[in-house]
């Protein structure tokens, strides 16, 4: 069989998954806090090709026997999606004038260096949602368009508490006591604290700001526009000395940092490459209907 | 029908939805005492796929193991914007609005099924209308406001009573003949959080069914307490809609290009599928 039929037909599926990843962004380009995906491509892992010699026995009248093997060379069989990097790049963000809106602006972090590698460290909101095993734990998410739910908890627009600085969900209503929900009543500081000016009683809450320092290496894509962490040990949790770059806007929302334009463009070329590789893959099967011809009568 | 697919419908009817909020609002540009509403959009469902089993054979890989496709988007939640229309004066005794951005009118309808429903209304273009030998104080819809006593009653004046007069802490005077008389208080009760009220039609808003009322919406105005701080009944004018155009347009033209890339993403795939069933030509 013709070995390059196979290595057509990967990268055929390696598009298909790109073009997957394409229209998810595209899907999402209005949802607050999205963080896009790239698909990165990679070869499968070359093979040697050897060949056995055959033709030099050496002894003349004598049949051939197998001499020692030859090196042909390398050879690739192909392509394949190997991962989806989310960029996590700050969404644009805009002014939405809501008291909950809440967006983060972390474009002062300064990049770090980890594993010889230079990485942008990221802020990250931390909410609770039930995981795998059902269990409460805690995720990372940047959609900031919150509300209040019936109980007087901050929650996402999913109904998942938003946890502050202790990992504990934060009620609303013992920090405003009577008073009424708007933006002269429950305001949120740059550093993330929620205070309520009518009720000098309440203790100001902290929100949970944490810092991942390598983003892409450490957090799990999960639904409902939320992170899971996967790396060692935990997110660092804000440093209102050290994070001075970092600050919390109320009234604004952080939006999909999806580029339309760009990833248009990519769908296009998707599509060409994955015509091409239709094309190669048609050309081999000319070869092999030849092949079928040579032996007709 | 493959991922991608899905993924581009599934923006598409996000966005279509968005597109329909809009038009609402637009729709209800004009509407007395309507609080315009916005979608908000989260990512739906993440899948997690390895290409092959072994970790240490992907050695320079930026991100954990495995790679995790999306399925595009929903729309999460509708968010009413309950911020204060602007107001336009018509001078009718009867036309109220309320100061206060979490004040609202109880209003009481009977139901199809016989139960009286409580629901709650910034709409105040009211009218009197004669009924049982009395005037009661009705919504546009005709279901009676409520006063202010602890079992609400619908507010009813004597027939032949002129000089309606309300003053701002919700109180109901007029002129009997040559005398002035002093009739009910209006119910002026103060929700903390709105986003707890469902939308129940005709400009009306109802609590989230399990939700005790006297514990979510707390009366204002009780008989010999003042109202609270920036709370106030005014009359002769009306509270407008609070949609605002210029905004609602620009969102209208965000969603309806996020509609066409997503059908565009659609063709797109469907060019791809057509490539695919192209391979073998018989």
């Amino acid at each position: 069989m013709l070995r390059g039929l196979d290595a057509a037909a990967s990268g055929m599926i390696a598009n298909q998954a790109r073009q997957d990843a394409l229209t998810n962004n595209l899907a999402n380009v209005n949802t607050p806090g999205y963080k896009s995906d790239n698909s990165t491509f990679r070869t499968f892992p070359e093979l040697l090709l050897e060949r056995i010699r055959d033709t030099n026995s050496g002894v003349a009248g004598l049949p051939a026997f197998p001499g020692p093997k030859q090196t042909i060379g390398r050879i690739s069989h192909g392509v394949y999606n190997q991962e989806l990097v989310p960029n996590f790049i700050q969404g644009d963000v805009t002014e939405t004038g809501k008291v909950l809106d809440v967006a983060l602006v972390d474009e002062g972090l300064p990049t770090i260096v980890e594993n010889g590698r230079q990485v942008q460290p990221r802020m990250f909101f931390a909410i609770q949602k039930p995981g795998e095993n059902g269990q409460l734990q805690t995720y990372y998410t940047r959609s900031g368009n919150w509300s209040m739910n019936a109980q007087g908890q901050l929650t996402t627009i999913e109904g998942y508490p938003v946890l502050d600085i202790n990992n504990q969900p934060i009620n609303l209503r013992a920090l405003l006591g009577n008073a009424p929900l708007n933006k002269s009543t429950l305001q949120l500081t740059p550093g993330g604290q929620l205070i309520a000016p009518g009720n000098p009683n309440a203790a100001p809450v902290q929100l949970g700001l944490y810092r991942v320092n390598n983003p892409a290496a450490n957090l799990v894509k999960e639904a409902d526009t939320t992170f899971r962490y996967s790396g060692n040990g935990a997110p660092t949790l804000y440093n209102p000395v050290n994070d001075i770059s970092v600050a919390v806007k109320q009234g604004y929302v952080e939006r999909s940092n999806v580029d339309a334009g760009r990833t248009m463009i990519d769908l296009m070329t998707v599509l060409r490459s994955y015509e091409s590789n239709q094309r190669v893959l048609q050309a081999y099967d000319m070869t092999l209907q030849k092949l079928n011809e040579v032996g007709k009568i | 029908m493959n991922h991608s697919m899905i993924n581009a419908s599934a923006g598409m009817r996000a966005m279509q939805q968005r597109v329909d909020t809009i038009a609402n609002n637009m729709a209800n540009s004009d509407t007395v005492g309507y609080k315009s509403q916005d979608t908000a959009f989260a990512s739906l469902l993440v899948r997690n796929l390895n290409n092959q089993p072994y970790a240490e054979q992907e050695p320079s890989r930026i991100t954990p193991f495995g790679t995790r496709p999306g399925f595009g988007a929903k729309e999460a939640v509708f968010q009413t914007n309950f911020e204060q229309g602007t107001i336009k004066t018509t001078d009718v005794p009867t036309d109220l609005y309320l100061g206060g951005e979490e004040s609202f009118f109880r209003v009481q309808r009977t139901m199809d099924s016989g139960e009286q429903a409580v629901l709650f209304t910034r709409n105040g273009n009211f009218k009197l209308i004669p009924v049982n030998g009395q005037q009661r104080l009705v919504t546009e819809s005709g279901d009676p406001v409520m006063d202010n006593s602890a079992n609400p009653t619908p507010i009813a004046i004597p027939i032949g009573a002129t000089d309606f007069k309300v003053k701002s802490d919700g109180q109901i005077t007029y002129r009997l003949g040559d005398v002035e008389q002093t009739g009910p208080r209006i119910g002026v009760y103060g929700i903390q959080n709105p986003n707890i009220l469902n939308h129940a039609g005709e400009n009306y808003y109802q609590l989230s069914p399990g939700l005790p009322l006297n514990q979510y919406a707390q009366l204002s105005n009780a008989d010999g307490t003042a109202m609270p701080e920036g709370v106030a009944v005014h009359q002769g004018g009306l509270e407008m809609s609070n949609v605002d155009l210029r905004k609602e347009m620009t969102n209208l033209i965000e969603a309806q290009r996020a509609l066409q890339f997503n059908a565009r993403a659609l063709s797109y795939n469907d060019q791809m599928m057509d490539i695919t069933n192209r391979i073998f030509r018989g």
